[in-house]
């Protein structure tokens, strides 16, 4: 990857081994080219960046390499970032502060102070230069202000005409040089004392010092801003980071902690251009929106430890400036076309073209029969001009003039399209038809379903019935039975009596008789 | 100090104050609280609670290969080692180990610490599921499944984890004690706390499962994972041990994990999420302590609908095409399902819109509507200053919505007029916000306008053969330059801001849209009706710079290869044509 391609210059800086590693016979894993200065070697891997600080590298060469011109282009009005990487004392702090004061060793943070400071004093009197600073934290998503302790949750606000900044972070106007560390240190003093959980805090928050150098010209009120943003960034965390931090221990009662970063696990796992994802919009990237590719400047430093026993730290470390060095930005430009559509109306062209091939194909072959001294009558002749065939010849230059050439093969193209349009079209009436059928057929089956319960439910109930009837019946039979007995012992008598009246008047006729 | 005390006092130094030591002596706290659980082995201990001598019943130390084991026996057995003093001893001396090999893992000594460990568990794995045992088991393990992590071995960590869970599955029979209770057992704590303390550290191994699934890239694993953490943390909360448990970041996770199974086109588990979301957002106190936290949160779950809204309709339409493509049935190529994959317990109420994939205008009108709502209530919070980043996102959503939607009406001419909205929103947004601060924005913004114009030009020409009036002429011409100066504008930010001159040199992410910006001009400059020969010449100009592009930087050409091809044909016959105009003229 060429470093132009790149918006972002990253640089690896390797401090020397301590006297600690030194005692504990350390060895060093890194192994520097002798004929590069952009090339680190760590267990065969090759890791190439912008630039490689040696060991050896004095202070002042690495901020004349890394810093020094952004200084400049903050001065003349833009904007600048310097991050800086790297695990716990692997050099951070030596880089960017060093000792204070100290001409040899003291660090990038200095130095740029002292640089502003220099360029102000060559300056025109008829200008006025101002120089502010803001030193704020990034801890979960939250920005809290480190001159301010009250200030905890500060909002970006995104200004539509203006640059994105800290609403309601604290400014200090500085005019000496030291006036900046001593704001520094105040702001550390704070951090410490506001924070409750130092160790995780640390590994999670970034810091970023804002220097503001703001000039104005007196005599036309013309207003010049750069701003310079120097950002100590937060290590990136682990599953053994976070779980050795929030270990689970009923004694201990930070559970919490650990499962706090369930977030980050479920927002990785989503497609970051189709989603939302809620609260996830890192402050950080909207603070230094401009800092992060196109025209503004910035560098990432890579503080590295030699050391055998970092190895896999430093590594980590290696990895993470070769991912920023092909940062893709945030937002970058969607398309709207997807291959599908693309393939359509390169389809369109691409008739065009091969339209044109044969034309040309033709026309090379009457180019041939012209050079071999034949004569191409008028009629044969290729005519480039009208592609639709179907026009008469005798009419294509009139055509030609009055219309667009190659309106006939829009017209064409667009057909073809319009077909294949109209065909969906057909297709998806089709569908619709279906669905409706279908939606039909549901709707009968469902009515006639409910026929079939409405008869089951009149059989059931008829069944019920005769049931009912027939319990009835059974009941009633036995005393219809034994009433019809009754009836039969009420009426043996009125028969028995009535046969004695036959046998009386027989007897009473009888006896009339004699 | 009780030896309780002295070892809870080492328990706080490690895992308490520990977190406040300092850059520079990161494990002062660490090392402190070594040296303290290494000073009670010699201290003698006897305890003899009738709750200890119950639960070592079934306990028995034997000791096989040169180590002491644990092993689970029946109560009325007989135990070889009849001292529950002895075997009392023993396990605090494991417990303590354990600690000291916990600090050896987290002061970057893993290996050493892993050695330790699998030591201890050596001890104690013919008996993991004692209730004495239980907890330090499940935390032992824990402890191994992060160093495993930690070195990257995935599956030696997932094999451990299977462990846990068929320990975890076995312990719910069972009343495992506390960690601390191997020391003491203290009559005084309700068995529920026991059990929730247990819950806990189980949960965190599922979370770790989460976890180490992710960095395999096995998404749905990692989620399926995500989400039984979220069952375990609701179920914390439906059953009143709230304290855990904090809704507004339950609801944040959830809405989270929404749009990834969006994104993973199912939408009835998407929905059921970002359902549950809102829901549980009615749990958070109007009177939440940062209240703005809340009135944004809102507004921010009403994103992840119209983010659902706009998959919906996009899956929907993919689904279509590929059907027509290959003539099947749309259900061939997925099916709509209208059940989610699980069910978190709350009441929620019925759906207000669909999950299943849209077929026709009306139904694909419904979600549009549905999402238009949700922008305009979270455009009253994401006002455009003051946030514009999110103020813009959902203007592109708007007109990714419209889009979306042009694709299920049949009518050109409210086809046309849809473009047309998206037009007029995207330019109005492209006059308010500054260029310089919103460089990025504006790039998405003009591009995205650029294609408008294309498309509506497009539509415009097929219009052309049926009308073919002036007016359509003359807004033809009129789209083609609006579009063409849209895309040099886009062209034009690429720009160096000092010296205003075109890059050498593009940034990968950018090759395409830019070389694809001037594939876009050179197609408006052939849509002109009139100056045909100038036009087309212009046309031609910029297939060269395309050309030329590629050939000077070889490794573009794979972002736009197809392209690349289309160009190098037209350099050929443009001339061609060119010439016969000329001719004509």
């Amino acid at each position: 990857m060429a470093a132009k391609e790149c918006n972002i210059r990253v640089v690896a800086r390797f401090r020397p081994l301590n006297e600690s590693e030194k005692r504990a016979a350390s060895e060093s894993v890194v192994e520097f080219p002798s004929n590069k200065d952009d090339t680190i070697h760590i267990t065969d891997k090759a890791f190439i960046f912008d630039k490689v600080f040696r060991p050896n590298a004095t202070q002042e060469k690495v901020y004349n390499e890394t810093a020094k011109e952004i200084v400049k282009d903050v001065l003349n009005g833009y904007n600048g970032t310097i991050f800086a990487y790297g695990q716990t004392s692997s050099g951070k702090t030596h880089t960017m502060e060093g000792v204070m004061g100290s001409d040899g060793q003291q660090g990038i943070i200095p130095r740029i102070v002292q640089d502003i400071f220099n360029h102000m004093h060559t300056l025109n009197t008829n200008l006025d230069f101002q120089i502010k600073i803001s030193y704020f934290e990034i801890y979960l998503d939250k920005i809290h202000d480190l001159l301010d302790v009250s200030k905890t949750n500060l909002p970006v606000h995104e200004d539509k005409n203006g640059v994105p900044y800290v609403k309601g972070v604290t400014q200090r106007f500085v005019s000496l040089p030291n006036e900046v560390f001593k704001i520094m240190n105040e702001g550390k003093n704070n951090r410490h004392t506001a924070v409750t959980n130092m160790n995780e805090h640390s590994s999670r928050s970034h810091s970023v010092l804002l220097i503001y150098a703001q000039q104005e010209n007196a005599d036309n009120g013309k207003k010049l801003t750069g701003k310079l943003y120097l950002v100590d960034l937060a290590g990136s965390e682990n599953v053994s980071k976070t779980g050795a931090k929030g270990q689970v221990f009923d004694e201990a009662k930070n559970i919490n902690k650990s499962l706090s970063a369930l977030g980050n696990v479920i927002s990785a796992l989503a497609d970051g251009t189709k989603s939302h994802i809620p609260y996830r919009d890192s402050k950080l990237t909207r603070i230094l929106q401009e800092s992060l590719g196109g025209n503004a400047r910035t560098t990432i430093i890579l503080c590295c430890s030699p050391a055998i026993y970092n190895k896999s730290e430093t590594k980590s470390t290696l990895d993470f400036g070769q991912r920023a060095k092909c940062i893709k930005n945030r937002v970058t430009v969607n398309e709207e076309l997807t291959t599908e559509e693309w393939k359509r109306r390169w389809e369109k062209e691409r008739e065009e073209v091969a339209r044109l091939k044969d034309q040309l194909s033709r026309a090379e072959m009457e180019f041939e029969r012209w050079r071999r001294g034949e004569t191409v009558t008028k009629d044969e002749q290729v005519n480039l001009l009208e592609s639709d065939d179907t026009l008469p010849t005798t009419s294509v230059v009139s055509t030609v003039a009055a219309a667009n050439p190659l309106g006939g093969l829009d017209l064409r193209s667009s057909v073809n399209v319009d077909e294949w349009e109209k065909e969906r079209s057909i297709l998806y009436q089709q569908l619709d038809e279906k669905d409706d059928e279908i939606n039909n057929l549901a709707q009968t089956i469902e009515r006639l379903k409910s026929q079939i319960v409405e008869q089951d439910n009149i059989f059931s109930q008829a069944r019920k019935d005769n049931e009912n009837l027939q319990i009835e019946l059974n009941r009633l039979q036995p005393e219809s039975e034994s009433e019809k007995e009754e009836v039969n012992e009420v009426l043996q008598p009125f028969e028995e009596l009535a046969l004695n009246y036959d046998q009386k008047t027989q007897e009473v006729e009888t006896k009339r008789s004699y | 100090m009780t030896f309780l005390e002295r070892y809870l006092t080492a328990v706080d130094k490690c895992y308490v104050q520990s977190l406040n030591d300092s850059e520079t002596e990161l494990y002062k706290s660490k090392y402190e609280a070594r040296k303290l659980f290494e000073e009670l082995y010699d201290v003698d201990i006897d305890d003899k609670s009738d709750n200890l001598e119950k639960e070592f019943q079934t306990l028995d130390l034997i000791e096989e290969d040169d180590k002491k084991k644990f092993i689970m026996i029946q109560s009325d057995e007989q135990a070889k080692e009849l001292s529950v003093s002895k075997k009392h001893r023993y396990l605090i001396h494991l417990l303590l180990d354990y600690h000291i090999a916990a600090i050896y893992s987290d002061t970057e000594e893993r290996s050493e610490g892993e050695s330790r460990l699998r030591s201890i568990l050596t001890s104690i794995e013919q008996a993991l599921y004692h209730p004495l045992l239980c907890s330090l088991s499940l935390n032992l393990l824990n402890q191994l499944i992060l160093i495993r992590t930690s070195f990257e071995q995935y599956n030696d960590a997932i094999e451990i984890a299977k462990q846990t869970e068929d320990l975890y599955n076995k312990s719910l029979v069972i009343e495992p004690y506390l960690l601390r209770e191997i020391i003491h057992i203290d009559t005084s704590i309700q068995a529920d706390d026991r059990r929730q303390e247990f819950e806990q550290t189980y949960t965190h191994t599922l979370f770790y499962l989460a976890q180490i699934y992710g960095k395999l890239d096995q998404k749905n694993e990692s989620a399926n994972y995500c989400r039984l953490t979220l069952e375990r943390q609701l179920t914390m909360f439906n059953t009143n041990h709230s304290k855990h448990f904090d809704p507004f970041d339950w609801a944040t996770n959830c809405a989270t994990l929404s749009q990834y199974y969006m994104t993973n086109h199912d939408f009835a588990t998407a929905r059921h999420c970002l359902m549950c979301a809102d829901k549980m957002l009615e749990n958070v106190p109007s009177n939440h302590a940062e209240n703005d936290k809340l009135a944004e949160r809102i507004a921010s779950f009403k994103r992840c609908w119209v983010k659902y809204a706009v998959n919906l309709l996009s899956d929907s339409s993919d689904r279509l095409l590929q059907a027509a493509d290959r003539d099947v049935n749309p259900n061939e190529i997925v099916r709509s399902s209208t059940t989610p994959q699980f069910q978190f317990k709350l009441s929620l109420p019925s759906p207000t819109i669909t999950c299943s994939f849209i077929l026709d205008y009306d139904q694909a009108r419904q979600v549009f509507l549905f999402a238009m709502d949700k922008i305009d209530s979270a455009k009253s919070y994401y006002i455009l200053d003051g946030f514009v980043t999110d103020h813009v996102e959902l203007c592109q959503d708007t007109s990714q919505l419209y889009s979306k939607l042009v694709f299920f009406e049949s009518s050109i001419d409210r086809k046309c007029k849809m473009h047309k909205r998206r037009i007029d929103l995207l330019s109005t947004l492209c006059g308010e916000i500054s260029e310089e601060h919103y460089l990025y924005i504006m790039r998405q913004l003009l591009f995205e306008l650029g294609e408008c114009y294309s498309m509506l030009l497009d539509l415009k020409l097929e219009q052309k053969n049926d009308l073919n009036s002036n007016k359509t002429i003359e807004k033809i011409s009129h789209l083609t330059k609006l579009g063409i100066s849209t895309f040099e504008r886009f062209l034009s930010t690429m720009n160096d801001k000092k010296t205003k001159e075109k890059p050498e040199t593009y940034a990968d992410e950018y090759v395409r849209p830019v070389l694809l910006a001037h594939f876009y001009i050179a197609r408006f400059y052939s849509k002109f009706i009139d100056s045909r020969l100038e036009n087309l010449q212009q046309s031609l100009n910029q297939y060269k710079i395309i050309v030329n592009y590629v050939d000077k930087h070889p490794n573009s050409r794979e972002y736009i290869e197809q392209e690349y091809s289309i160009c190098k044909e037209m350099i050929d016959l443009l001339p061609l044509k060119l010439e016969k105009l000329r001719q004509i003229k």
